[in-house]
């Protein structure tokens, strides 16, 4: 009974992307999953747009570099608590027309929660195999486009009048012998019946819409995505700035456990308004179930955007926004909550970059590859060099097991995410994901607990191998998968770890021009 | 008062019934009863196999047999009685005579049914398609756009029914009426789909739950005794009820038959076969004692008889539906039904991971959800299927009068 239809419009898109292109929404405004590493022998560039409707259809799409020829690609979708053994068979990736390494696919999403996709590839050097996690939850408010209201009003309509006069043929006619017409008497009877049929279906009509309007409350209120909500203070104690983030919405006291990702419960981010001259990342600590806490850097006094990225034991991942009025402090601390804490003032306030570069320090220069027009809905990849004055590569440390960590912002807030050299990706899903898939992990090992933190293994030389990004053995360069969901000014916060202190680098971009 | 003639009165009575073969001494229905009736077959033989096929295959799209299955018996139904219309419209000289007039336009009544109810199919199509983009694709039978096809497709065979009805009904007294049979077998597929419309409620877990009985008493007194009362048969309930329990039967006997997998995920119930229906429910208990009191009080014998009867069938029909019930659907819960006769080991679908629960009463383990059936809901449930009885004898009686 049910029509399911390919959206033709927004396949296109996915395959005019990776070629490279897509439509978004989430961590805020960018919710499609950006993923660039190795599947086996081969090095794999994979896209998947989520479903915005669950059930719904996500897309896939996979550019796969070096490894030889490609005999087959097939993609996987495994929820959380059901593994692969709760799998359907794999859909078979097809090679999209007029490309040789790029592949499409269709996966659908039956249920909200924590998804993966294992991607397996066979050919000349053998098999690989890649599981990425994917948040499936519905994002979509969708209105009846008018062409379709009026079409079915039409409908409609002409159903209610023909049933009416139905129901007055059958009191009218349908009794009467053949050969004799009917008395006015029962044409009256007719008319009444009509009459009350009409008012009947009046009821019934505004029963279904009362219907309607109830199916689409349950899927506001049960179960379009909605940010869980969280309070953001600052005080003073013992002397130093101290940032308070109180989470009481009942959904969160619901939620699962909170994975450490990077070895962070929570990755915080603040972003002073409007000009956005002002960027912290903090790593609060958890104080009880709901309230995490973190020393504030000398920031100066104004309103700040925050979101705060968590990701549960699902390993589903949320971010949690809200504003902020920092005060001014009569003294700055001079100590950190977590030693990657790090954060960034234009001083002085201004245009942070110019010419696609950036002084770090008094030492150190960052450079925005240029790739000249920044697109749309395009993959492209964000590089960034760092040398010294004489022009020299500088070596860039781990930073949370990075070569370096990217926070973007378009200008009206309307898109916020952070990058990672391997993809969008958070890396505690990634390893709940395929140790999931692989049977490793148990479903539910910290419910129960009282205030549970769950841990996972260590990350395995192949993770930390895709956390480094690129395989490329320049140790100065760090570069980022993404596709800008939206036209309009953006700012980057590239950050990277050079002999032990972590720098910020700033640049601005206008998506839909060319980089300055 | 009496109708008037519209014509002569000296044109032969033999004219004035030829129009197609409607009144024909034959004990066979016209072609074209038959062929929206076959229409009306295809489309409950699709609505059991599209739920099986979700509930075992998950992944479909417009094209699946089962789907073509229902719009093609919506198009057979819809184009034969379009075309009933047309050909009494233009080809026929007597047929305003054994027509209805809808818009100026004669048909059968039936005809206009079916026309409606194909409708209402293609209506719900794009209604149902923007649903699925708004909220994500369905996976419960229940919804507004759904409702929109039920209705339709509800609408298409009971046309098909008043187009059998019709042809009954003018079968000359003392002759054998044709499609009598015909009538026993379209109630069926009626109670068929109504049956599958409760569903969700109905699953034999669910048989000691209020809302179970009451929606019952609602519905199924209606159709067996109004239908029995149309019909031509002294047992027209029993065998209607019959008829309906052998289709859902045959269709939990042969539906695990074939092989499937699920292409879906998550998978809580691997099944490697076509997933049925659970067993029918026992509906020829109560519809022998309404054919009992039929029989007993007579029909159009006064309305006060006529009140009494509908007293009498709706006690007895949920007194006796709760009986059998109430302990058969312990039976089908029960290890004792896991067997090809009673299906009940293998109408769990892919999603519905195996435990305790499927051999409980849901109204026992979950009473917040499953409100379970107690003295004052059962009352509630006796006066609703007197109601029930009550317009289903009124409808009875009228549909033992139509003529066109």
């Amino acid at each position: 009974m049910k029509a399911v239809q390919v959206n033709v419009g927004r396949l296109a898109l996915l395959l005019a992307a990776l070629g490279f292109a897509f439509g978004a929404r989430a961590h805020v405004g960018s919710p499609d999953v950006f993923f660039e590493g190795q599947a086996g022998p081969y090095r794999v560039h994979v896209v998947i747009v989520p479903a915005e409707v669950i059930p719904g259809l996500a897309e896939i799409s996979v550019r796969i570099d070096g490894g030889g020829a490609v005999q087959r690609v097939s993609a996987l979708p495994i929820k959380w608590n059901a593994g692969r053994k709760g799998a359907p068979p794999p859909d078979v990736a097809k090679l999209v027309p007029g490309e040789t390494n790029l592949y499409s696919a269709q996966l659908w999403f039956m249920e909200s929660g924590a998804q993966s996709v294992e991607l397996e590839i066979s050919g000349s050097s053998g098999f690989g195999t890649v599981t990425i996690p994917v948040d499936a939850v519905a994002r979509r408010v969708l209105a009846m486009p008018k062409s379709l209201g009026l079409g079915l009003v039409v409908l409609g309509l002409t159903l209610v009048g023909l049933l009416l006069a139905v129901i007055g043929a059958a009191v009218r006619d349908s009794m009467l012998p053949p050969g004799t017409v009917p008395t006015a008497r029962r044409r009256w009877c007719a008319r009444v019946a009509m009459v009350f049929a009409g008012c009947i279906l009046a009821c019934l009509l505004w029963g279904g819409k009362r219907w309607w309007d109830k199916e689409a409350a349950e899927y506001r209120n049960n179960r379009l995505y909605r940010p869980i909500s969280a309070l953001a203070t600052v005080g003073i104690e013992t002397g130093q700035p101290v940032l308070r983030l109180q989470i009481d919405d009942p959904k969160f006291a619901q939620s699962p456990p909170l994975m450490p990702d990077h070895g962070k419960l929570m990755h915080f981010f603040l972003v002073r308004e409007p000009n956005l001259d002002a960027f912290a990342h903090l790593h609060p600590l958890k104080r009880d179930r709901k309230t995490f806490e973190a020393v504030l850097p000398p920031l100066p006094a104004g309103t700040y955007s925050f979101y705060a990225d968590i990701t549960y034991e699902t390993g589903l991942s949320d971010t949690l926004t809200n504003a902020v009025t920092i005060p001014e402090v009569a003294a700055a601390s001079s100590t950190r909550s977590d030693p990657d804490d790090s954060w960034w003032v234009a001083l002085p306030p201004g245009r942070p970059s110019s010419n696609g570069q950036c002084r770090l320090s008094a030492d150190y220069l960052m450079s925005l590859s240029n790739p000249g027009q920044v697109p749309v809905n395009k993959l492209v990849s964000l590089r960034f060099n760092v040398c010294d004055d004489d022009n020299r590569p500088v070596t860039l440390q781990s930073y949370l097991g990075m070569r370096g960590h990217l926070a973007l912002r378009r200008q009206d807030g309307a898109v916020f995410t952070h990058l990672h050299p391997g993809g969008s990706a958070s890396m505690a899903a990634m390893q709940l994901a395929t140790f999931r898939a692989e049977g490793r992990l148990p479903l539910y090992a910290a419910f129960g607990a009282d205030d549970p933190v769950c841990q996972l293994p260590p990350l395995s030389a192949a993770d930390q191998a895709w956390l480094q990004g690129s395989p490329a053995p320049d140790l100065s360069t760090v570069s980022f998968p993404y596709a800008f969901p939206k036209p309009g000014r953006y700012r980057f916060w590239v950050q990277v770890k050079i002999k032990g202190n972590v720098l910020t680098g700033v640049f601005d971009v206008d998506v839909g021009a060319p980089f300055e | 008062v009496t109708e008037k003639p519209l014509v002569a009165e000296s044109l032969p009575q033999s004219a004035l019934i030829q129009a197609e073969s409607v009144g024909e001494p034959t004990s066979t229905c016209s072609s074209t009863a038959r062929a929206a009736l076959a229409g009306g077959t295809s489309i409950v033989i699709g609505i059991l196999w599209d739920i099986s096929w979700h509930r075992t295959i998950g992944r479909d799209t417009f094209w699946t047999p089962a789907h073509m299955a229902i719009y093609l018996g919506g198009l057979v139904a819809g184009l034969t009685c379009g075309w009933l219309v047309l050909r009494e419209t233009f080809l026929s000289t007597t047929a305003a005579r054994s027509s209805v007039w809808v818009f100026g336009l004669p048909g059968p009544l039936g005809a206009w049914v079916t026309i409606w109810g194909t409708l209402a199919m293609l209506t719900s199509a794009p209604f149902d398609n923007w649903w699925h983009n708004a909220y994500g694709v369905d996976v419960k039978i229940l919804s507004p756009p759904h409702t929109v096809l039920a209705l339709g497709m509800w609408a298409v065979v009971l046309g098909a029914l008043m187009l059998v009805l019709r042809e009954q009904n003018l079968a000359p007294a003392g002759q054998l009426a044709p499609g009598r049979f015909l009538f026993l077998y379209a109630s069926g597929l009626l109670v068929v789909m109504a049956t599958v419309f409760l569903i969700e409620y109905s699953w034999p877990n669910q048989q000691r739950a209020r809302a179970f009985y009451q929606f019952s008493a609602g519905i199924l007194p209606l159709y067996l005794l109004g239908l029995g009362r149309a019909s031509k048969s002294r047992w027209g309930a029993t065998w209607i009820a019959a008829a309906y329990m052998a289709i859902m039967a045959v269709s939990a006997w042969v539906l695990p038959l074939f092989p499937g997998q699920p292409r879906l995920g998550p998978i809580y119930n691997p099944v490697r076969h076509f997933v049925p229906l659970p067993f029918p429910l026992l509906l020829v208990v109560p519809a022998v004692a309404i054919d009992l009191l039929r029989h007993w009080l007579g029909h159009n014998r006064g309305w006060r008889r006529d009140w009494l009867l509908v007293f009498l069938v709706g006690t007895a029909f949920i007194g006796l539906f709760l009986l059998t019930q109430w302990y058969f659907s312990a039976f089908l819960i029960s290890p004792l039904a896991d067997n090809w006769f009673f299906a009940a080991d293998r109408h769990w679908g892919y999603r519905e991971t195996a435990g305790q629960w499927q051999h409980q009463f849901w109204s026992v383990t979950r009473p917040e959800w499953h409100p379970p059936l107690t003295f004052g809901s059962f009352v509630m449930a006796v006066a609703i299927s007197i109601a029930a009885s009550r317009i289903g004898l009124w409808l009875g009686n009228w549909m033992a009068k139509v003529q066109r």
